[in-house]
């Protein structure tokens, strides 16, 4: 979906039309803290993008209309858009509030080509939704990701089987998947800028040069991915966080927030079928000095309680004197599906149906339909930045 | 201080007392050996508050002093040194020398008095055991034992006297070691006893073990005492509860696995170099004449299978296993063949030797890893 958030509050809020529009962080005139979530195209042209600090969106514009994220609202248009698509394959993958694979390797036949199947797409988003899409098509989901992004707004981009290389050289390596903050000044140094260098090096020298990663690297590179749509991408750790509106010394509040923050991870771990082994505690201090404390486990877990009780522990050894900007609670080492059963585990299997059954309601009536008891006293809302 | 020993004698004596430095510490202390000379004995004492190991050997001088070395230089350079005598001085509390023929090497040293006072006080409630025995139901139950600092109580081996039966037990919970001594006569057989005992201190025991015959257990109210001619382990016990470790070892477990043991081991370790290097996960699918051991690591597209012969009693099953916890349990039994007593793909297992030993009973128990049914289709 073509700027989602912002797309939708212009629909929403007719006057927001044709006009440089943030949505993210209140900017309180130049002094807020948090980024920027999603931004209209206007606002683009101002070199306004996602993740900016939103000072940084005010600094370039603070003429633009600036709006706190509906959650609510956006979710329920996903699931809208979701459901259309259901018309035009079986076998859709989810990839995030807005993007989605189908495969449409036999359905395009009854439209009478992909190309043909992806306008009526487009038509149907518009018409039902009044909003705008951007497609791939590809032979593989990782040369679909990237062409869905080339065209955006309302784009639709057609990469023919042999013609993928061709497509994929010229592009730059972060649009590799895999490649992030950690590996792209790699790449660089050895002067591999786009996806043609890197398609340069042999598998070999990619994996010394890597190791496993290397491997991956070569098999994108050549536009090679044979996961199918259903598997999801493996992510390689899942994290949240928040900024706090001002900075907190007080450990009630932030220890309330990472309660929060556990309980949000161990949802989405559990959407997307993950369990970790590795869980991770980040804070930023108030003169931005960050640091993340870690502790593995013995085991795979997705339980609230196993994420809080780490989280709390480490929170207590990490010998905070300043006062905290930002805390974020994270899992790395993931695994799916499989669960190491555990001898003396009658709690887990009762957090099991516990988690299990929040998800359910919260599915079907809303995010305040149920909430830990603990939680309760959480009112958090006043003094957070989501990022 | 001034006395001579052989450098072989101070490396063997060194490295049974080292074990117990902190490596990371903010208690410079803590880093140091006291080297105490008294009564033609040289005495060694290492401690990190906790646990604390003296161990003694004889020397021919009739100096006396004491002074505290840092372990870590003290071990390194004596590890070094070509097995020659060393004489060893020291005159001032700050400084000791140590004399080869070929060479002087001095370290600076803390005074006796900073180094924390262990003292080891006598109970009346104490056992004698045989030293083999202790190591043996030391070595088959500490390597099932948890490294999770949440669950404290797991950490060490749980230590049960109850009538003539000794009960080792150690879990993590996944996996579960238990060997009973039975039998065992010892004047506290009529007092119970009931300890959970750290890791370390059980390695250092075992350390000091020698040739010893008979080892003195002495238990406190929140400590113990491993007694030897020459050496003394104190260590406090780990407090809480261990867990109620009857209530899970299952007692409908009725279908019966029985293998070879070296051949399930081998083909664990060929099989499980493709699993994923996460979860070591393993499937085995048993049929009554076969074992079949799979495994995959979908993330870079590799897999192996290889089959085994068995004989098992029931129809068909498929479990999931960690490999490592399966191979770490196989190599604490002696026997041949292992019996492995099942009851489905979701319920711990218990893996018994073939035959038990005099006077021993080993139970070992494996929880399996939940097989999705994406894998399950695979077959």
């Amino acid at each position: 979906m073509d700027a989602f958030f912002a797309a939708i509050e212009q629909h929403d809020f007719p006057e927001y039309r044709g006009k440089p529009l943030v949505v993210g962080a209140d900017p309180k005139g130049g002094t807020g803290r948090g980024v920027v979530s999603t931004c209209s195209y206007e606002a683009r042209q101002y070199g306004i993008h996602s993740a900016m600090p939103i000072r940084e969106a005010w600094r370039r514009c603070p003429g633009a209309i600036y709006v706190f994220p509906r959650g609510k609202r956006y979710a329920q248009v996903s699931q809208q858009v979701m459901a259309l698509l259901e018309n035009f394959s079986p076998d859709i993958e989810q990839l995030s509030i807005d993007e989605a694979f189908l495969d449409i390797s036999t359905s395009y036949k009854i439209f009478g080509s992909p190309e043909k199947l992806a306008l009526d797409l487009k038509k149907r988003i518009y018409d039902q939704i009044e909003l705008t899409a951007s497609i791939g098509i590809a032979p593989n989901k990782f040369v679909a990701k990237i062409a869905s992004d080339l065209e955006k707004p309302d784009g639709l981009v057609i990469v023919q089987e042999g013609t993928v290389k061709e497509f994929l050289f010229p592009l730059s390596i972060s649009r590799l998947w895999g490649v992030g903050k950690k590996t792209l000044p790699r790449l660089k140094r050895l002067g591999i800028n786009t996806i043609g260098d890197l398609a340069k090096y042999s598998r070999d020298e990619l994996y010394a040069k890597f190791g496993q990663a290397g491997l991956h690297f070569y098999r994108l590179a050549n536009g090679i991915d044979a996961r199918g749509v259903e598997g999801a991408i493996r992510a390689k750790s899942i994290s949240k966080e928040v900024t706090f509106d001002t900075d907190q010394s007080d450990d009630d509040i932030i220890l309330n927030t990472l309660r929060y923050l556990c309980n949000e991870l161990a949802r989405e771990m559990r959407r997307k079928n993950y369990r970790g082994r590795t869980i991770t505690l980040k804070i930023r201090l108030e003169d931005f000095s960050t640091f993340t404390r870690s502790r593995s486990l013995d085991t795979f877990v997705n339980h609230f309680d196993d994420l809080w009780q780490n989280i709390v522990e480490l929170y207590r050894q990490f010998n905070r004197r300043e006062k905290v900007r930002l805390v974020g609670a994270g899992v790395a080492h993931l695994e799916r599906g499989a669960g190491q059963l555990d001898l003396f585990a009658d709690t887990p299997e009762v957090s099991d149906k516990v988690d299990e059954v929040m998800d359910v309601i919260r599915e079907k009536f809303g995010e305040d339909a149920i909430t830990r008891a603990s939680m309760l006293d959480n009112r958090h809302d006043s003094q957070w930045i989501r990022d | 201080m001034n006395f001579t020993i052989s450098r072989s004698e101070l490396y063997e004596a060194l490295h049974k007392v080292v074990g117990v430095v902190p490596q990371k510490t903010t208690i410079s202390i803590l880093t140091c050996i006291l080297m105490e000379l008294k009564e033609k004995k040289l005495q060694l004492t290492g401690t990190d508050l906790e646990i604390s190991v003296t161990h003694s050997l004889d020397v021919d001088s009739s100096d006396e002093g004491a002074v505290a070395v840092p372990a870590k230089l003290l071990v390194e350079i004596v590890r070094e040194l070509p097995d020659v005598p060393v004489n060893i001085i020291s005159e001032t509390d700050d400084r000791i020398i140590l004399k080869t023929e070929k060479g002087e090497y001095k370290i600076a040293t803390q005074p006796r008095e900073d180094f924390p006072n262990i003292t080891v006080e006598e109970s009346e409630h104490n056992f004698w055991i045989d030293c083999q025995h202790l190591a043996d139901m030391t070595n088959k139950t500490i390597f099932a034992v948890s490294a999770d600092e949440l669950r404290p109580a797991l950490t060490g081996i749980n230590v049960e006297l109850v009538e003539s039966n000794l009960i080792f037990v150690a879990t993590d919970g996944h996996r579960l070691a238990k060997v009973v001594y039975k039998d065992f006569q010892t004047q506290a057989a009529e007092q119970r006893v009931k300890m959970i005992v750290p890791t370390k201190a059980l390695n250092l025991m075992m350390r000091n073990l020698e040739d010893a015959k008979q080892l003195n257990v002495q238990i406190g109210e929140d400590h113990v005492v491993f007694r030897l001619d020459n050496a003394i382990i104190y260590s406090k016990l780990i407090s809480g509860t261990y867990p109620n470790y009857e209530r899970v070892l299952p007692a409908s477990n009725d279908i019966l696995l029985r293998v070879d043991r070296e051949l399930l081991i081998s083909t664990l370790r060929r099989v499980s170099i493709f699993s994923s290097s996460l979860t070591n996960q393993v499937r085995l699918v048993l049929t009554p004449d076969e074992i079949t051991i799979h495994s995959e690591d979908i993330e870079f597209g590799a897999e192996a299978t290889e089959s085994i012969p068995a004989v098992f009693a029931g129809e068909w099953m498929q479990i999931g296993y960690n490999s490592v916890y399966l191979i770490d349990i196989l190599r604490h039994i002696d026997t041949e063949e292992v019996h492995f007593k099942l009851k489905d793909s979701g319920s711990a297992a218990i893996i018994h030797p073939s035959e038990q030993p005099e006077k021993v009973e080993i139970t070992m128990l494996i929880m399996p890893i939940r097989i999705s049914e994406e894998e399950s289709r695979s077959d």
